[in-house]
């Protein structure tokens, strides 16, 4: 052992020696209740609304789709304020690409 | 029948032994970590809980020592990573002695911090150091590299002379 290791042993003497509080009391994880028929028959029926609610909602858009109508919204948006003719006919080239991509995604 | 089969069993009284058991080195070495009195209180309650809960999964490859500082340092790190709790009130002043140790340790990062204190105050072995903290033989030693550095700095020597000697 070297110097420099007593010496970092003894300067951290005090932790050994730090007053300690008392034990806590500490309880095993208590069991949950268990529930009565109401509440399962509450649950039950949320569960039952849920299905329902779900089988006839009518389907979301996927995130793709989602993301290709929102460039086209921004990019209609965009053009609308461009004087420039030449640029106005390239981004409308590429609005016409966009909404054909996601009328070719609806059909997948 | 130890102490621990009897936890795992569901004994009332063996629990309560266990934990006595325990409580004070956990505790002294949740204050090396944290600083602070009741930070340390929190968290050695946090490890013995912890440690009562997994206490079926404890298989016995390492000593109930290493498993509990593992506990110990995992619930530490998840504690440094939420947003920092309000500081609570020292109910008692502290030992000087008590003030010098952790200041000397109060600047090393905590994998270091948790090093240092099974090293030079629980005395376990690298081996050992390792197993608990999940690391190999030499991070360890590097780790003590360091930890001596830093340690002899503030202790006023002359940093040059240091060697890693678990290394040579």
């Amino acid at each position: 052992m070297s110097d420099l290791d007593d010496r970092i042993r003894g300067g951290l003497t005090g932790l050994r020696h730090a007053p300690v509080p008392a034990v806590p009391k500490l309880r095993p994880a208590r069991p949950e209740p268990r529930m009565g028929p109401p509440v399962l028959v509450a649950a039950a029926a949320m569960l039952l609304l849920l299905a329902v609610a779900l089988t006839f909602m009518p389907p979301r858009r996927s995130a793709a789709e989602a993301a290709l109508a929102e460039r086209i919204t921004s990019l209609e948006a965009r053009i609308a304020k461009i004087e420039h003719d030449e640029l106005r006919s390239l981004l409308g080239r590429e609005l016409a690409l966009l909404r054909r991509e996601l009328e070719l995604s609806q059909v997948r | 029948m130890d102490d621990l089969e009897g936890v795992r069993q569901g004994d009332p009284e063996a629990r309560e032994r266990w934990v006595a058991a325990w409580w004070p080195r956990v505790y002294r070495m949740a204050l090396a970590m944290t600083g602070r009195e009741p930070d340390a209180e929190d968290l050695a309650q946090e490890t013995m809980m912890a440690g009562l809960a997994a206490a079926e999964r404890f298989r016995g490859d390492s000593s109930e020592s290493t498993w509990l500082y593992a506990i110990l340092l995992r619930k530490h790190l998840t504690r440094l990573r939420r947003p920092p709790a309000p500081l609570r009130r020292m109910s008692t002043p502290r030992e000087p002695e008590v003030d010098d140790a952790l200041a000397l340790l109060a600047d090393l990062p905590p994998a270091q911090k948790i090093t240092a204190t099974l090293f030079y105050v629980e005395d376990l072995p690298v081996k050992d150091i390792a197993r608990a903290l999940g690391v190999t033989g030499a991070t360890v030693k590097w780790r003590l590299f360091r930890v001596r550095q830093t340690l002899k700095r503030r202790l006023g020597s002359d940093p040059s002379r240091i060697v890693c000697k678990e290394l040579l």
